[in-house]
């Protein structure tokens, strides 16, 4: 996966709605049709990394399947960032499909 | 990454171990759910996890300030190699124990030496009178441990200068005790009329001396003894007072004990008894060096005027120079050697007033180290 990409995918996993890791790494690898093999261990720093900068938050809550398990949910700030992030992902996609596909 | 994190950073850990332990239960749940033994459904939930340590390390690793956490680590590390070796710790610390109470001693030493004060009153109006030039110029015989002038000369500059409030020499004999038998010494002080009036310094018991004491050819000098001799000799007994002293044979009256603060004029020396200059001929009889041109060894100081200078002072000494060189300075001297210079024994550096370096030898060469004004 592409350097940086994984903390996108998961301010956007999470702008749906509160989530466990878990639930995380599943939502990534079925979102993508399971292109996207997420190895679910690395997703914990990365899901500590976020939440260092403040944009998400977690707490502990109860899972479908009635287990403790820590939730993380999307703050004002990772909010923002997920827009901008987004902004430049798409910039990004078009400078690198003109280089490879030129008109 | 707060400070607060860091002190936490084994809390954190913990949460951490939870949140993992949290994802292989749903995620063994999930595999049971799809129809997996349990065994085998933990198995593959850790193998969906990937290295569960791994990322705890990682986040642990997020959390640490790197130099804090490993000196830490060194710390622990240094404190039980030492206590699998208790001989080569009990080596270790004992030399540094050695090490550590050598510098106190010696630091000691050197406060004791170097950086007290003078034990008088405003030592930062003191100056040091000597000739500017002390090496190569001067021939003749140098005595004691500050010889900078000789009688003649210093008799001279105690009757010319103008702008000391007062102005004394002395020099520092050792005196012999007993009056017979096995010799045993003191340290002497030969001090001029106004040393103690000074210096300031007041007389614990009795008087000290003053001027009046200290005429040429004294016939029965009086003695002023120090505290610690006192405590000595007499057992801090006050009939000393009006007692005599055998010094070199010959009976010197006590007429007073000074302060145990005062130690003399030497940093890091400390005097017995002082007598009165003119009694320097009852010691050394026919080698009396009072009327030599050549026998250097008196030390000098004055406390100068109030509003004086030093520069004043230099240039005050350097109008009564000529005509004192001219008939005092031993002729073997070459004419160009012939410099005396004032000095301040304070140091500017702080508070004048506060500090002095005294007639210390060991700071001889920063006590006068600027040029010199007074040609003889």
């Amino acid at each position: 996966m592409l350097q940086g990409t994984l903390d996108l995918l998961i301010l956007k996993t999470l702008a749906i709605g509160p989530a466990h890791g878990h639930t995380v790494a599943y939502a990534i690898e079925h979102r993508s049709e399971e292109v996207l093999q997420v190895e679910h261990g690395s997703l914990y720093p990365a899901l500590h990394r976020l939440e260092d900068r403040g944009w998400i938050a977690s707490f502990w809550g109860t899972s479908e399947n009635n287990r403790r398990a820590r939730y993380y949910r999307l703050t004002p700030a990772g909010r923002k960032q997920l827009t901008a992030q987004t902004n430049r992902w798409d910039e990004i996609v078009r400078a690198v499909n003109r280089i490879l596909r030129p008109a | 990454m707060g400070i607060t994190r860091f002190f936490r950073r084994g809390r954190w850990d913990d949460e951490r171990a939870r949140e993992i332990d949290a994802y292989l239960a749903i995620e063994t749940d999930d595999n049971i759910a799809r129809g997996m033994s349990p065994d085998a459904a933990r198995a593959a939930a850790r193998r969906k996890l990937g290295n569960a340590t791994l990322v705890r390390e990682e986040i642990y690793q997020m959390n640490t300030v790197k130099l804090i956490d490993s000196a830490w680590r060194d710390l622990k590390y240094g404190a039980r190699l030492l206590r699998l070796n208790p001989a080569f710790a009990i080596v270790a610390i004992l030399s540094l124990a050695l090490g550590v109470g050598a510098n106190t001693a010696i630091f000691q030493l050197l406060d004791a030496v170097r950086i007290r004060t003078l034990p008088v009153k405003d030592a930062g109006e003191l100056v040091e009178v000597r000739i500017a030039d002390p090496v190569g110029g001067r021939t003749g015989q140098f005595t004691g441990r500050r010889p900078s002038l000789t009688n003649p000369l210093w008799e001279q500059i105690r009757d010319r200068q103008q702008v000391f409030s007062e102005a004394f020499a002395w020099s520092a004999p050792t005196f012999d005790l007993t009056t017979g038998g096995e010799a045993r010494y003191a340290q002497g002080l030969w001090v001029s009329g106004d040393f103690f009036k000074g210096l300031g310094v007041p007389a614990l018991i009795g008087r000290t001396l003053t001027a009046a004491d200290d005429r040429r050819g004294c016939a029965s000098p009086p003695a002023v003894l120090s505290y610690a001799f006192w405590q000595r000799e007499y057992a801090g007994s006050a009939s000393v007072v009006g007692a005599t002293i055998t010094l070199d044979g010959h009976s010197f009256d006590i007429v007073g004990v000074t302060p145990a603060s005062f130690f003399g004029v030497e940093v890091g020396r400390t005097f017995d008894v002082a007598v009165p200059l003119c009694a320097e001929p009852v010691s050394r009889g026919a080698r009396t060096a009072m009327d030599k041109k050549d026998v250097w060894f008196l030390g000098a100081m004055g406390r100068l005027k109030p509003g004086i200078t030093l520069e004043q002072a230099r240039a005050q000494l350097a109008a009564i120079s000529p005509p004192i060189s001219r008939r005092r300075c031993p002729t073997t001297v070459p004419k160009t050697r012939r410099t005396i210079c004032s000095s301040r024994l304070a140091r500017t550096r702080g508070a004048p007033a506060s500090r002095s370096c005294g007639a210390s030898t060991s700071r001889r060469s920063g006590c006068c180290s600027r040029p010199p004004v007074w040609s003889c």
